[in-house]
């Protein structure tokens, strides 16, 4: 048998601008902005702007609803598969990458769930998109468009946009190559996997594994490779601080982290993907197959790390009573709401848990020389209140209005405590 | 560093319990055992007032006297406020706990005070002050003060407050971030590793036990009940009057339906909930808060009365603790409108 072995051969995005022609030139992503605008149109759009926002600028987005990294399979034609392009070689052969750079949409809002990414100050450093060479597409939509159709079109202009800028990689010498196999443990190192959850709670709150919604998914067997070929993709508007984006998807950092250390600390064994469903039946048959996934891959342990709060919570501690009861270790991740009862469901099973901080805490996100989209929003968002902006331009918001600020993957650093 | 100390009228050396309705005053630099505490805070911490009440004047005034000391700590620009130490002494400890309150949420102003374990203020007030455990009587005065001055010369050298375990105060229950070495994922699979060998590991959040809620006896006979429907579903009145907000939503209200959504029986409302696509809910609020059905119920017998206002919130990423809070009071409100049952919507 052949194992799979996926090539990301990376380009470097140091700098973007708009140009006559697309072009990548030394580390430069030149932009056809008017090729891209015409790349993007579709009747649901009244308008389609582009504008660039580059780490350090003075510059907030506002509402963000999701970022992807442009990423492209060496035949022009695959970036998402099941979306853009074809399924047969995700997760192996070739795919080119512009990292440091990323596709942000923004414009009117679609739901409340949507976030802020501030370039600068100290909002900045709440949030890993703030250290990208930003693309960001600001849509305006006609009227009399529901928010699921919106949803749709702009998560779509996204994935296109990301498609488009990504074939500027296309015959380009990469900076270096990333290879990717789970190559087989010579040492009897412990079995880990990870469950990966997809959020399919509806209203929404949907996410796309292969173009199909989760909600009509059984739980399922990843290579890590296909996440990182652009094998799910967001559409879900949970809150701004705890949701995956497209682009932590693509790097979601806790595989990283596993394939970090394959081979070396752990056998890492794969992803269990189980769609987080809002009703109990649904919950109890993704988390009970998932857990039989876990014995048949016959693992020691697994990682837990939630998207979004609240309601996932049940599933998260279904998921560790099962695995702990038929001797699967388990860690969960995810950030605690309050201080007494910080979570929504609990388990005494559940005595291994990351932190990954406190949503609720406010911050004082001062004004900016630039808003790509819309401020006023900030009122009717997550996370922000009618009295949000202050006198001087500036916002009183809590860290859940930042963009993956307690991303339950475990991106960022932060933690909290109780004083 | 400038300090305002708070003290009562038994310290203040006006009088005992019979004058504990001594009105507020203020005097210049430290005073009673403000004096100790100032030898000990050394040059570069300053008392610059001394605010004396009376113990039962102050705790009966707890609002009227909000801006008067606003005023002082602002006058004084005060960066620290001291109260006490109270030890066991009830309404003393409860006073120190209200002043530092107002510092705190009023001006964002540190505070700090001693009290003896069993003393009311202590758990009431702990949120609003590092609040340092003393002995239970003023016979302790002398190692309190030793560890007041230690705290508040660590306030004012800018070093990072710890832990309470750390530090010795008593536990305040707020939850701050902080920034680690390591990320989320790698602290993650170090854990899994450790547990999977093993090998000790502590976990980063300890999981709560939740509270197990008894329900009430069944109604006998609803056909004579009062009957509520409410929601945490965000069907607020349209305009939203209230600003619920769509997350971490601090507040719920009463609305009836005939000054609010429209009339009795109707729920012409608006979405806020942050949690779900809102189109469902504006377009028929009956799908949240569905008073359609039970005004049926109520004109076929089936309930004794539809009770004519509710009480929304919107539960989206509202902690549990929070959650508790607010049922606690509303169940309050519900038994003084003698209602006997209550549905509850969820989204």
């Amino acid at each position: 048998m052949s194992k799979m072995q996926l090539d990301l051969d990376v380009i470097e995005i140091k700098d973007v601008c708009f140009g006559e022609k697309d072009d990548l030139d030394h580390g430069t992503l030149v932009i056809d902005k008017k090729g891209l605008i015409e790349y993007l149109a579709d009747p649901v759009f009244s308008k389609i702007d582009i504008e660039l926002a580059k780490p350090g600028d003075s510059a907030r987005i506002i509402p963000v609803k999701d970022v992807i990294e442009p990423r492209i399979k060496e035949d022009g034609k695959t970036s998402f598969p099941g979306i853009i392009g074809d399924y047969t070689e995700c997760g192996e052969g070739t795919t080119k990458v512009l990292r440091g750079c990323a596709v942000v949409s923004t414009g009117t809002i679609v739901g409340f769930q949507e976030g802020i990414i501030d370039m600068s100050g100290p909002g900045a450093r709440y949030t890993r998109y703030s250290s990208l060479n930003n693309i960001v597409l600001v849509t305006e939509i006609i009227e009399g468009i529901k928010p699921a159709e919106h949803e749709a079109a702009v998560r779509m202009a996204g994935l296109k946009a990301a498609h488009y800028l990504a074939k500027s990689a296309l015959g380009k010498t990469p900076d270096y190559r990333e290879s990717y196999a789970l190559a087989e443990s010579k040492e009897n190192l412990p079995k880990v996997a990870i469950m990966y959850m997809i959020m399919a709670q509806g209203l929404l709150h949907d996410n796309y594994v292969y173009g199909v919604d989760a909600k009509r998914l059984h739980p399922a067997l990843l290579h890590p490779n296909e996440v990182f070929d652009g094998a799910i993709v967001n559409g879900c508007c949970v809150v701004a601080g705890d949701k995956y984006t497209t682009y932590d998807h693509q790097n979601n950092s806790i595989v990283q982290e596993f394939y970090k250390r394959h081979g070396k600390e752990i056998d890492f064994k794969g992803l269990i993907a189980v769609p987080t469903y809002p009703g109990l039946a649904d919950k109890r048959r993704c988390c009970s197959s998932a857990v039989r996934m876990a014995r048949l891959l016959g693992v020691d342990g697994v990682a837990i790390p939630e998207e979004g709060g609240g309601n996932p919570e049940a599933d998260l501690m279904m998921l560790c009573r099962q695995c702990e009861k038929n001797g699967i270790k388990t860690v969960m991740m995810l950030g605690p709401d309050g201080v007494e009862e910080p979570v929504a469901d609990t388990a005494p099973e559940a005595d291994a848990v990351i932190n990954v901080g406190d949503c609720n805490e406010f911050v004082v996100l001062p004004p900016m020389e630039r808003i790509i989209g819309d401020q006023e929003q900030v009122k009717y968002m997550s996370g922000g209140a009618e009295e949000s902006i202050n006198e001087d331009g500036s916002i009183r918001v809590s860290l859940s209005i930042i963009m993956g600020s307690v991303i339950g993957q475990g991106t960022l650093k932060m933690s909290s405590y109780v004083y | 560093m400038r300090v305002v100390h708070y003290i009562n009228q038994f310290f203040g050396q006006i009088g005992g319990e019979e004058m504990a309705h001594h009105p507020l005053e203020v005097r210049k630099g430290p005073f009673g055992p403000g004096q100790a505490l100032q030898s000990l805070l050394g040059e570069d911490i300053q008392i610059t007032a001394t605010i004396v009440c009376g113990d039962n004047y102050f705790v009966e005034n707890a609002e009227a006297l909000q801006e008067d000391v606003v005023n002082i700590l602002k006058d004084e620009k005060a960066d620290l406020l001291v109260a006490g130490p109270a030890f066991n002494a009830g309404r003393y400890g409860m006073a120190c706990g209200q002043v530092c309150k107002i510092s705190y949420e009023e001006l964002g102003l540190e505070a700090v005070s001693g009290m003896y374990e069993e003393n009311p203020g202590l758990e009431l007030f702990r949120k609003f002050a590092y609040i340092l455990p003393t002995g239970n009587s003023a016979r302790n005065m002398k190692d309190a003060l030793k560890n007041i001055s230690d705290f508040v010369k660590k306030l004012n050298s800018g070093e990072e407050i710890k832990g309470p375990e750390e530090e010795g105060y008593v536990q305040r229950g707020i939850r701050k971030n902080y920034f680690e070495e390591k990320t989320g994922a790698e602290r993650c699979l170090d854990m899994l590793l450790k547990k999977i060998k093993g090998e000790e590991f502590e976990t980063e959040l300890p999981m709560p036990v939740f509270e197990k809620v008894v329900p009430s006896p069944a109604i006998k006979d609803m056909s004579k009940a009062k009957i509520i429907v409410m929601t945490s579903g965000g069907m607020v009145p349209p305009g939203n009057p209230d600003h619920l907000e769509a997350c971490n939503c601090t507040k719920f209200r009463r609305y009836d339906y005939e000054t609010y959504y429209g009339g009795k029986g109707v729920t012409k409302g608006k979405v806020v909930h942050g949690g779900y696509d809102p189109v469902y809910g504006d377009e028929d609020g009956n799908r949240i808060l569905p008073v359609d059905m039970l005004t049926e119920l109520e004109k076929e017998g089936r309930i004794g009365e539809l009770c004519d206002f509710t009480y929304v919130t919107v539960g989206n990423g509202m902690g549990t603790d929070q959650a508790a809070e607010f049922g606690d009071a509303l169940a309050e409100e519900l038994k003084r409108e003698e209602i006997q049952g209550a549905i509850l919507t969820s989204t």
